[in-house]
C-alpha cells in the first residue's frame, strides 16, 4: 500500500545525497590536501535501480507481494579520475619542484548545472509523492459515501 | 453481486500500479542504464470486462486463479459469490528499445509528469464513480423498507 511513498522517498534521498556531494565538491574547490595528503578529487554519486530482495521476489511469485519496483539507491560514490588542474604558485607549500600546485579537478560551472538538475529532480519526486498522497486521500473518501 | 464495483476496483488497482511505475521512473531519472517501466492496465481491464460480460447470466463467476487460495464452489445458483476481493495481476512492462540520453536512460521527465497527472485524474474519476455507486446502493437499501 505504501510502495508509492517508499519509491518517491528513495528518489528524494538519492537526490538529496547528490546535492550534498555537489556542495562538498564546491566547498573543496581549492583543497590541496585530503585525508591522505593528496589533492581533492571531484566526487560522483552513482545511482542504480533498487532491486528486490530474495524474500520479496518469493512473496510476489506466491501472489502475496506487492511489486517489483522499489525505487532508486546509491550504488557508490566514485572519484573523478580526470587530470588535476596545475596552477603556477611557487610560494604554495604544496608546490612541486617546478612551482606548480595540483588543484582539484572541480569545475564550478558544471557543479552548478548539476545542482540545478538535482534540485529539479528532487521537485519531480516531491510532485510524485504529492500525487500518491492525493490518490490515497481519494481512496479514503470512497468510504464516506 | 455487482460487476461494476468489481471492474472499478480493478481499475483503481491498475491506476495505483501505474502510479507506482511512474514514481519509479521519476526516482530513477538519473540512473544510468535504467529503462522506463509502465503498466498496461487497460488491456487487463478489457479482459476482465469481457469475462464479466460472458458470465453475466451464468451463476459461476470467473475467479482468477491465485496460488495458495482454495476456490469456493457454488453448487446452487442461490449461493452468494465468495466475497473475497477480486485481484488482478498487473505487471510492469519495460520499454527496452529506446535510448533517450547518453547514459542509456530513457526516462523523459516531461512525459512522466504528464502521465502521472493523467493517472491521478483517472484514479479520482474511478474513486468518485465507486463512491456514487455505493451511495445509490445506500439509497436503494434505505428507501426499500418504508
Amino acid at each position: 500500500m505504501f510502495d508509492n511513498f517508499n519509491i518517491s522517498s528513495s528518489g528524494l534521498t538519492a537526490q538529496r545525497l547528490r546535492m550534498d556531494i555537489i556542495s562538498e565538491n564546491i566547498a573543496n574547490v581549492n583543497t590541496t590536501r585530503n585525508a591522505d595528503g593528496d589533492p581533492y578529487r571531484r566526487k560522483i554519486p552513482v545511482f542504480s535501480e533498487k532491486t528486490s530482495s530474495f524474500n520479496q521476489v518469493l512473496k510476489s511469485k506466491m501472489g502475496q507481494g506487492s511489486s517489483d519496483a522499489k525505487g532508486v539507491e546509491v550504488d557508490s560514490i566514485t572519484e573523478d579520475q580526470s587530470p588535476l588542474k596545475m596552477k603556477y604558485d611557487p610560494q604554495h607549500p604544496d608546490a612541486n619542484e617546478n612551482g606548480y600546485v595540483a588543484m582539484p579537478n572541480v569545475n564550478i560551472s558544471s557543479e552548478m548545472v548539476d545542482m540545478i538538475s538535482a534540485s529539479r529532480a528532487y521537485e519531480a519526486n516531491v510532485t510524485a509523492l504529492e500525487t500518491a498522497k492525493d490518490m490515497a486521500k481519494q481512496a479514503l473518501r470512497i468510504s464516506q459515501g | 453481486m455487482d460487476s461494476t464495483i468489481n471492474l472499478l476496483q480493478i481499475g483503481l488497482d491498475g491506476a495505483k500500479k501505474r502510479q507506482e511505475a511512474i514514481s519509479n521512473n521519476i526516482a530513477n531519472v538519473d540512473t544510468p542504464d535504467y529503462k522506463r517501466k509502465d503498466v498496461d492496465f487497460l488491456s487487463v481491464l478489457k479482459k476482465e470486462k469481457a469475462a464479466n460480460d460472458n458470465n453475466q447470466n451464468s451463476f459461476s463467476v470467473s475467479q482468477p486463479t491465485r496460488p495458495n487460495r482454495p476456490e469456493m464452489t457454488m453448487t446452487n445458483n442461490k449461493h452468494l459469490n465468495s466475497l473475497r476481493t477480486k485481484q488482478s495481476e498487473f505487471s510492469f512492462n519495460t520499454e527496452k528499445n529506446t535510448k533517450y540520453r547518453n547514459d542509456k536512460n530513457n526516462v523523459d521527465i516531461d512525459t512522466e509528469m504528464a502521465e502521472m497527472a493523467k493517472t491521478n485524474l483517472y484514479y479520482r474519476t474511478l474513486a468518485q464513480r465507486i463512491s456514487s455507486k455505493f451511495s445509490s446502493l445506500n439509497d436503494v437499501i434505505s428507501k426499500g423498507g418504508s
